[in-house]
This record gives C-alpha cells, structure tokens and sequence, in this order.
C-alpha cells in the first residue's frame, strides 16, 4: 500500500516529523530519514528538511515562548499540525536568514492550509507569523538560560556544576549551533589531497581540518552515504573528538586490539587505519544486529583486520584474559556531548541517566583485565559529567594499582595529563573524554 | 536486491497467489528483497504479486515502523469501520476513498514457519486488508467509485473541509 500521503515539499516533510514527534514523544533520526525517503527529496531539500526538523527542536522552547506572546490562543489547543506550521515559520524567519520572511509566512499558511481541519487555521498561522515578523526585534529575550537555549533546567544545572569556571552560556549556544561534518580520509585506498580532489568533483565543499590530520570538514551535502566517494570506501564519517580517542591510543601496525563497546565502529576503522591493516581488532557490541553494520562498514573500507562478536562488556570471557595491547572501551553513556548532532538528547529522562555510572565502572572492570602487562587501556565517552568521566576512572585506578594514567598528545591540544574532556564550545569537537591508562608490567 | 513493482494491467495482480509451504532459503530471499523494495518505494505495505510472485507472502509497516513479515496470512477477527484514502504502489499516484474495518485481527506463519497473531488499528488495519487482498487478486479501486490524483485529492479535501464549515 503506499503511503497515506506523501510529502511533496521539504517543509511539508518537516512537518509530518514534527507532528510525529508531537505524537509519539520523541523525535528520531529515523522518522526523518524515512519523511525524506518518502517524499524522494532531492539533496538540497532533503537538506532543508534536516535543518527545519533540527532547528525547531533545537530552539522549542524559544520559539514556544515567542508563539505563545503573539498567539490568542494557548499553543496546546492548537492542532498539532498548525502549532509545527507556526514552529516552522518562526524559526525560518528568527533564524534562516536566507530565507524571504514572506516565504516562510506563506508557506507556513499553505501547510495550515493542507493540514488543518479547522478552516480558519490559516488565517490564524499568517497573523500570528506577520506579526512576529513585525515585532521580532523588539519581543523581549526570555530571561532563563533554559528557555533561550531551550535546555531543560536540570540539564543547565547539571552543565553549571560541571563548568564551575563558566562558559555554560557558551556550551549551550554551541549545542544549538551546525557543527561541520567531519570525515575521516581512509589511508588504506586514497590520500587526502585525492579525496578532496574527488569531493570536489561530487559537489561537495572541503576544507582540511584545522588540526586533525588525516581529517576533512565538509559542508554542502544532502546524504553523504549516497556519494560514490563513499560506497567506494575513501572516507568515514568520524566526529573529531573520537578519531583523539583513537590517536590516544596511539596505536601501530601488528597489535592486538579490542574495541569492546564497538557499535556503530568508527574507532575501530579509525583504529585499522592507524595499523595500516596489519595485526587484529576484534570489534564487540552487545547487540548482535549492530555487528552487522560493522561487517559491511569494515568491507566498503577495504579493511580485513577487524572481527566482530556479539559480547556483553560487563561479562569475563577467560579467552581474553591479559591478551591485548589495547582495549578500547567506548562505553554507553548520557550522550549529553552531542546534543548539537542529536537534539532530542537534552530530552531523556534525568532519572534514567543516574544510573549509568555502575554500569560503566563494570565494563571498565572487565576489560581491564583483558590488557596484557604493558598494555593500553583507553575508556572514553561522549558525554561531559564527572560522574560518568574522572569520577569513574579515578575510582577504578584507587582499586587497581596495576594501572596508571599515561600522558598523551592531542593535536591542536597538546599533552594531556592522562585524562581530557573535550567541549563543544572550547575544542569545536562533540563533548567527550578520554582517558589512557597503562597497565604496568608486571 | 530491490525488485521491480508491477503495476495495475499486468495479470499477476489478477490471480489467486498459491500458499507457501517450504519455509526455505529461497522465501527468505523474497522476504528480504520485498523488504528492501518495500523501503525504497517508501510504501507501507508490499504483497508478493506485487513483485510478481504468486505466493501468500505480505509485508505491512505498522505506525512504529516495523515491517510485519505474513506467510499464509488470514483475516480472523474485524471490528468498526473507517473510511478514508488509500494509495497503492502497483496504481502510483492515484487514490481512492475505501471503507475498511478500523480494527483486524490477522494470523500467520513467519519466516521459520510458526504461527502468530498480530492486531493493529487505523492505517495498519487498512494496510492489512489492502495487502491481504492483493493475495487473492484484488485491488484496491475495485472498492471506490472513482480514484483521484494527488491534486484532485487535495480539492476533495477542501471541498470537504468547506462543506463541514457551513
């Protein structure tokens, strides 16, 4: 059967999202994938479509709390297809400075117009936007850090504790900004001056990355893995902050390495790249349908070091005991590092990531266990909270003398001390940590 | 291996699919290429004829998304009614008004063979009776008195909508 009804427009895909994520309580990747999918936009606006979905969930309470001064009525009795028409429209003309005020107005009117079952709707939508295209320089600023960057308030408090020397304006406005793409060159088939040569050809703007060698940051892109560059295996998709856990751990052709917490495997492949291909990784996820995604990621690489096997990080297998030179633990955490990629992290459910801590220090247990004398062990997360970062390392290093923080050099950063935590606002990468430990010989 | 959509006029949509009864390698294939094809056509539902394989084979996506996979599928149990559009791969762009239950019962075999029961509402409901019927050869506009395109779908609405308002 097929499709109730298709969209026909990048903003009308943006709005059956929305809606969706009105409905359904949460936003997801997927919902947009498939809303582009379906409408068979093309790369320009299935890339609109991203940024309108992006941007409004970015920006809700902001854009909630304009609507609600200039609208007669409360935006939860609205139908939900109008309040996302009117979240369109405002964020277009608050923030997409490309875009024609009068564009964003009359499409947001046509959307009211299709979608609403009240007939009135559209004359609603085109007032209330008209006027807040009118009014837009002089509606006050909400005066909560949590409104204007549309953070919930536990989530600025917890980022106020962490950052106690300041900068949490800073880090919230860096969560609401576009970061670049960056993308790992594949050293196994191409170099970096013939990848960019080769993007270049497909459309693609590159720039060389500041820092990081080996890396881009590309813009100009609807669907990345649509580029032939890509299926041909030249690059991946890898945010800066990773490919630093990877060059940590500062590995080199022949060794043995386990990536315990491997989906969806970017350190593993930065890892193979690193070891030219020589030596083994054995790439473990507890979910067995992940390892897949890491099978076909390996083969469009072009690399044949890695294995993969279905393992639960907390569970001692003998097999591996004192084994590797470096293990690798990416362990799962709150994910509040790359709310600027997914925005809908800042609305999990605090209860829920409270728990996390025990869980990681037990996968940090076992896979210590797993590093021969002289080994490296890596722990790593994409998330900016002490209690999942130093306090579980440091508690971990109190109960094994064996192990000891070892210094690093990052580029663009340079020596750290053992452990680092990385900030959107400061390092421009996804918030994340690091920390190497040595395991002494014996 | 996304496989071809046959559209209305080709006969394989007219005929009695025959019922599945090695549950092989080979169904496994039709379920994976049905489920690619399925995907990138951005439908919700597939039937095998429709890929022109006269086997009881259907897929339906439910409104979370996950692709139910029916061998030998069997309405058991209907109630309520809705009405409303309805679209269908094989007959692109062209919509119908069809009334069809408002919630189905369905029970059929999976990959492997073993039975289950599955019961959804709304559009999966509707895409349940549309694939199911694609099974024994029927389609869709047989049960509406005229189908529309996307536009002259839009005017219906509005005249609908303008008509509800006075």
């Amino acid at each position: 059967m097929a499709a109730k009804r298709v969209a026909s427009s990048a903003r009308e895909a943006a709005l059956q999202v929305l809606v969706d994520c009105y409905q359904r309580g949460a936003w997801s990747d997927s919902a947009l994938s498939s809303a582009i999918r379906r409408a068979k936009l093309s790369g320009r606006d299935a890339a609109l479509a991203s940024r309108l979905c992006y941007g409004v969930q970015q920006n809700q309470a902001l854009i909630d709390y304009w609507l609600s001064l200039l609208c007669t009525v409360p935006l939860r009795k609205l139908e939900q297809p109008v309040r996302a028409a009117m979240e369109l429209g405002v964020y277009q003309i608050a923030f997409l400075e490309r875009i024609p005020a009068r564009a964003a107005v009359n499409e947001s009117v046509e959307l009211a117009r299709r979608w609403s079952r009240n007939p009135n709707s559209p004359r609603l939508v085109n007032a209330v936007l008209r006027t807040f295209e009118r009014k837009k320089d002089s509606l006050p600023q909400p005066e909560s850090l949590s409104v204007r960057y549309s953070h919930p308030q536990w989530l600025v408090d917890l980022f106020s504790a962490e950052l106690d020397g300041g900068g949490v304006e800073e880090l919230l406005r860096a969560d609401n900004s576009q970061p670049a793409t960056v993308i790992q060159v594949n050293s196994l088939k191409t170099d970096t001056a013939a990848l960019t040569a080769r993007l270049k050809t497909e459309g693609i703007t590159v720039t060389e990355h500041p820092t990081l060698p080996g890396c881009l940051t590309i813009s100009g892109t609807g669907d990345l893995e649509q580029l032939e560059s890509f299926r041909q295996g030249l690059f991946q998709v890898q945010d800066g902050a990773a490919r630093m856990a990877v060059l940590a751990a500062d590995l080199r052709p022949g060794m043995q390495v386990l990536d315990a917490c491997a989906a969806p495997g970017g350190k593993s492949f930065g890892a193979a790249m690193a070891m030219e291909n020589e030596g083994s990784i054995l790439s473990c996820d507890l979910q067995e349908k992940k390892l897949s995604r890491i099978q076909s990621g390996a083969e469009r690489l072009g690399i044949s070091c890695i294995c993969t096997k279905a393992a639960d990080g907390r569970m001692f297998d003998p097999d591996w005991e004192d084994r590797f030179d470096v293990v690798l633990t990416d362990v799962p955490c709150s994910g509040l590092g790359i709310i600027r990629k997914k925005p809908d992290i800042r609305y999990k459910d605090p209860a829920l990531l409270e728990g996390l801590p025990p869980v990681q220090a037990d996968i940090l247990e076992n896979n210590a266990r797993y590093v021969k004398p002289g080994g490296v062990l890596v722990y790593s997360t994409c998330t900016v909270l002490r209690r999942e970062n130093q306090a579980v390392v440091e508690a971990f290093l109190e109960r094994h003398p064996a192990f000891e923080p070892e210094c690093f050099v990052l580029p663009g950063i340079g020596e750290c001390s053992g452990m680092i935590t990385l900030w959107p606002h400061i390092h421009d990468t996804d918030g994340f940590f690091i920390a190497k430990l040595r395991k002494k010989h014996d | 291996m996304i496989r071809e959509i046959v559209e209305k006029g080709d006969a394989v949509l007219t005929k009695r699919c025959h019922p599945v009864t090695r549950f092989d390698r080979k169904l496994a294939l039709l379920l994976d290429d049905m489920r690619e094809t399925l995907v990138e056509s951005g439908g919700v539902g597939l039937a095998a004829p429709q890929v022109g394989i006269l086997r009881r084979v259907a897929l339906v996506m439910n409104e979370e998304e996950h692709i139910h996979e029916l061998i030998n599928p069997e309405i058991i149990e209907t109630s309520g009614e809705q009405t409303g559009w309805e679209g269908c791969l094989s007959l692109p762009g062209m919509y119908g008004k069809v009334t069809r239950p408002m919630k189905v019962k369905v029970r059929a075999q999976d990959r492997n063979g073993n039975w289950f029961e599955v019961e959804d509402e709304g559009l999966t409901a509707r895409c349940f009776c549309h694939e199911l019927a694609h099974l024994d050869g029927h389609m869709f506009d047989e049960l509406c008195e005229r189908v529309y395109s996307v536009e002259e779908m839009d005017a219906v609405d509005q005249a609908e909508r303008e008509g509800s308002q006075n």
